[in-house]
């Protein structure tokens, strides 16, 4: 990076920290400092989304339809009906109750045990993940641009601690308001240069043929075939319950929109993200297929992983590395020739020449795949970095060698306020829950405001030091991103199933609700380790789901029915 | 303490009768409904 990047990065980031510190200077009441409870609900629409959008986002997704195309937006589908549902049910009682922690409910309508069960499991999901948000972009930035990883990691964790201790939940709300104006903007930026640069060798819409014949714009999938990891169908009824316990019963999450001046904040802040998120989602793939369609055109690197590598390959065995890349390169070259006749052919406007040279671009385009997948399967063994995921490095590569001076600053801003936003998220709500859960409500009843605003500093200060420990440490243990994610399956579905059971099923009671809530995530933890069936870990969430509200509807049926 | 809050739930689901936030959420379901039919499209034509 230039040194003009680097100002940009560094005035970008610290302007936020600052303006984080200075806007919440005041003396704030603890309900505030806890909650933020003034956001209007454009600040709250935007730090919903800012919480959601994590750097991995805008690293990752470009690079997946890069891969393999735009199917990966229906995930999000069931997402604006979850946020329907949430509105109307879940928010006017969180309101009522006057609710800190999202987890008070199970005891206003359960009991204080069923209560800590669902903080509990929070915290260790929440714990892991920060640490994860950290590491993941820092590990992915330090390696393309030679920085240090524990300088990143700490210099990330450090910033975020800062104006979380200082201004509590409500900094976080209103950082979140300037993180994302960085990240649209970064974003559009990049997205125009995209489309910059591909019109110098064909139209727009000629362009997103071409992808279209790659394979690359194939959005939807109305099959209701089950080994398909993106359909309609899935995204609908998996992307609801996903986005139902994430936004429902995640305090993260819930903190966010229960930080507004009324109900109608919080709704309306909700109802923003129903209507903005999966186009924005869209948007960021499209940028990915942009991408793509301009390494069609320009001849990419024979792999995005860090430069490093391909040198290690080509040292170590020059003639084998040789004669992929000359494969490689002889049937790019013939990819691009398609795509020029198959541009000529739309110019045309000959509807049999189109199709021919559809055809030829489709088979062009599959050898000149194949040929760069060998390229790339052979650097990656000859250097060891099979698990590594090309993927991760795509935008950034073009980021960094395709953006002018200055612009590449503030697009690495863009991935490191999105690293910060979602940080800042997670270490507010873990001291929220370990404040009033576990402190206020198990050691210490009576207390001043003052008192449980240090208390809340004090435990943003430890869940943020534990944060950047764990991410200084799971470079030692790399298969800890994938257990982070495992773990949050297992636990996410007993504790959604806590709630639907509390807010819809007036006959269950507390100790049904509870012994049901254990029984569940004993039996989703025997199914995972025992292996007597193999499943992707995403269902767990369903099934754990399921098990709570089954098992405490036939408890409560035994133990005689609950009186109402 | 239980039944309390069952009504609160059940109250707080009647106050949603609102015209406006009805239509507020007929709209983003019509939204999600065009977007659907408009990738529809979009993977039709190109794909």
């Amino acid at each position: 990076m230039s040194g003009i990047d680097i100002v940009v990065l560094g005035v970008t980031l610290f302007a936020i920290v600052f303006f984080g510190v200075w806007m919440t200077r005041n003396d704030q009441k603890l309900d505030e400092f806890l909650k933020g409870s003034s956001n209007s609900w454009g600040t709250i629409g935007l730090s919903v989304m800012a919480t959601q959008a994590s750097a991995i986002t805008f690293l990752s997704t470009p690079g997946l339809a890069y891969d393999s195309g735009m199917a990966f937006v229906q995930n999000y589908f069931g997402m604006p009906l979850a946020l329907i549902l949430i509105a109307i049910v879940f928010v006017p009682m969180y309101y009522k109750l006057e609710l800190c922690s999202v987890y008070e409910f199970l005891e206003h309508r359960f009991d204080s045990k069923t209560r800590t069960l669902g903080s509990v499991i929070f915290l260790i999901q929440r714990g892991f993940s920060a640490g994860i948000t950290i590491y993941a972009p820092s590990i992915i930035l330090t390696s393309v641009l030679g920085w240090d990883m524990n300088t990143t990691v700490i210099g990330v964790g450090l910033a975020v601690v800062i104006y979380t201790v200082t201004g509590g939940s409500h900094a976080v709300s209103l950082t979140h308001k300037y993180q994302m104006t960085v990240i649209l903007s970064g974003m559009a930026v990049a997205f125009g240069i995209v489309v910059y640069k591909i019109s110098g060798h064909a139209g727009f819409r000629e362009n997103l043929s071409i992808a279209g014949a790659l394979g690359h714009l194939n959005v939807v999938d109305f099959s209701f075939d089950l080994d398909k990891r993106y359909t309609l169908w899935s995204g609908l009824l998996g992307g609801f319950f996903l986005s139902l316990s994430y936004f429902g019963t995640d305090q993260s999450q819930a903190q966010r929109y229960m930080s507004g001046q009324s109900i109608r904040d919080s709704r309306l802040g909700l109802m923003f993200n129903a209507l903005l998120k999966v186009p924005m989602q869209f948007m960021i793939l499209l940028l990915g297929v942009l991408v793509f369609v301009f390494y069609q055109w320009e001849k990419p690197p024979a792999t995005f992983l860090p430069e490093s590598m391909t040198e290690a390959a080509a040292a170590a065995d020059a003639e084998t590395y040789q004669n992929y890349e000359n494969a490689f390169i002889g049937n790019f070259k013939s990819q691009k020739s398609a795509m020029q006749e198959f541009v000529g052919a739309l110019r045309a406007g000959d509807e049999a020449l189109v199709l021919s040279s559809k055809e030829k671009l489709k088979l062009a385009g599959e050898e000149s795949r194949q040929s760069r997948a060998n390229l790339k399967t052979h650097i990656t063994t000859v250097t060891g970095a099979e698990s590594m995921k090309e993927t991760d490095y795509v935008f950034i590569h073009f980021v960094l060698n395709e953006l002018p001076i200055g612009l590449i600053g503030l697009l690495v801003a863009v991935i490191l306020s999105a690293a910060m936003s979602s940080t800042a998220s997670e270490l507010s709500a873990l001291a929220t829950i370990s404040t009033v859960d576990f402190y206020q409500s198990h050691f210490s009843k009576n207390q001043s405001d003052a008192h449980y605003k240090t208390v809340s500093r004090v435990f943003t200060a430890v869940w943020g030091g534990l944060a950047i420990l764990f991410a200084l440490f799971a470079s030692m243990v790399e298969s800890l991103i994938e257990a982070v994610n495992i773990v949050g399956s297992l636990f996410y579905g007993t504790v959604l199933g806590l709630f639907l059971a509390a807010f819809f099923i007036i006959r269950i009671g507390a100790h049904a609700a509870f012994v049901a809530a254990i029984l569940a995530q004993l039996s989703v933890l025997f199914i995972y380790f025992s292996d007597i069936v193999t499943i992707g870990y995403l269902w767990y969430n369903l099934i754990g789901c399921g098990l709570v509200i089954v098992l405490s509807l036939m408890l409560q049926t035994v133990m005689g029915g609950r009186k109402v | 303490m239980e039944t309390e809050t069952e009504n609160e739930i059940a109250a707080s689901v009647k106050d949603e009768s609102s015209r406006g936030w009805t239509k507020l959420y007929l709209v983003v379901v019509a939204a999600l409904a065009g977007q659907i039919a408009f990738y529809a499209w979009l993977t039709k034509t190109f794909d």
